[in-house]
């Protein structure tokens, strides 16, 4: 778990992706959170945060998405994750979150979900 | 990285030789040479205590206190411990928590026959550390052969107690964090020790609540909970007044 770069491209003027790599924990908890409220303040109401590289989840890298979704909520959005491993998946049920959070199967049904394609 | 310089470990044979006990007595006294401050005597192997292993226990201690050292017994089968009870020895020697009790609820003895193999790592109470030292420990659980899911469970557990301790432990610098893993047929122990300030990962606590935590924007605090879900046994405790001895036990059968 070396400090991970996180990558993001916009999917429409209310929709940015965010790859945060192969891990989620203290190296880049932090830029995660900034980068979330980054785009919440700039009008992206939907989050989707692509887990397809995504190895290792710690619980900062959970609170990350934890303490931002609710901003996105109220704007009438979501933090919406996809392609999570089992055990990323794991981490999320051990927490009891999965009914709680919007966990997608793949980046075509979260961006179903966020109003694309339907 | 500083790597089982402060504690060694040495197994006990089950069949004490006069060939065996020599080769014993001499890869004790190397152990020794390296002035541990803990040498750990694995008894898993012990399954008819005879009084060979009793005078083996009694002269290894004996000679650790020469130097300066202290002996642990870890993996203490029933048998060993009741014998070492009659004599009044147990309490001279400290022991870990023994994972061979039979099963309570069971009456079953678990499998003593499974060879342990144990780790030991000591590193440096900073965050910088963790990663290498996770990477050492995920190695030992790949070697264990044990499932997937509780390699993640336990690469986690290992993750959240190191963060805590040099995020949140007050560890003064240049002080070391001492990971302990013992595995055993169908379960494995994790023993954490640090000289930070008291914590009690056990102290009751409000749970979580999910839908709470989202409305509070809650970030912060998840992993106790998630070490308490993820581990079937933790135990704490402050010893001697200056270190945090969290055990933690995790089940794969």
């Amino acid at each position: 778990m070396t400090e991970q770069q996180i990558t993001q491209k916009t999917l429409r003027d209310d929709i940015l992706v965010v790859n945060p790599g192969t891990s989620l924990d203290n190296t880049n908890a932090h830029e995660m959170v900034n980068l979330i409220s980054t785009a919440q303040d700039n009008g992206f109401n939907y989050i989707i945060v692509d887990m397809a590289d995504l190895q290792f989840i710690s619980s900062a890298g959970v609170g990350s998405i934890l303490g931002t979704v609710e901003i996105s909520r109220e704007a009438g959005g979501d933090i919406v994750m996809c392609n999570a491993s089992e055990t990323i998946l794991h981490v999320f049920e051990v927490l009891d979150l999965t009914e709680y959070l919007t966990i997608k199967t793949d980046n075509h049904e979260a961006a179903q979900f966020c109003g694309i394609g339907k | 990285m500083v790597e089982t310089k402060q504690i060694q470990a040495i197994r006990i044979p089950d069949q004490l030789t006069a060939d065996s006990q020599a080769a014993f007595e001499q890869e004790l006294k190397s152990l020794l040479a390296l002035q541990p401050a803990t040498i750990c005597l694995d008894c898993s192997e012990i399954e008819h205590v005879t009084s060979n292993h009793i005078k083996v226990l009694w002269e290894s201690r004996a000679a650790a206190q020469e130097t300066g050292a202290t002996i642990r017994l870890t993996s203490v089968a029933v048998a060993l411990k009741r014998v070492l009870e009659v004599l009044d020895l147990y309490c001279l020697f400290e022991s870990d928590i023994s994972t061979d009790e039979p099963d309570l609820a069971t009456g079953v003895m678990p499998d003593l026959k499974q060879p342990s193999t144990v780790l030991h790592v000591e590193f440096e109470a900073e965050a910088g550390r963790i990663n290498t030292v996770l990477a050492r420990f995920r190695d030992f659980l790949r070697e264990l052969n044990i499932p997937r899911m509780c390699t993640v469970e336990l690469e986690t557990i290992f993750y959240e107690v190191a963060t805590n301790i040099c995020l949140h432990g007050r560890v003064n610098k240049g002080n070391l964090v001492s990971l302990m893993a013992i595995p055993k047929s169908d379960r494995i122990t994790l023993r954490f020790v640090d000289s930070g300030q008291p914590f009690d990962p056990t102290a009751p606590r409000p749970p979580f609540r999910p839908d709470a935590a989202i409305h509070n924007r809650q970030n912060r605090g998840l992993g106790l909970t998630i070490i308490t879900r993820m581990a079937n046994r933790v135990h704490y405790n402050r010893q001697d007044g200056q270190f945090n001895v969290l055990t933690i036990e995790k089940n794969w059968s």
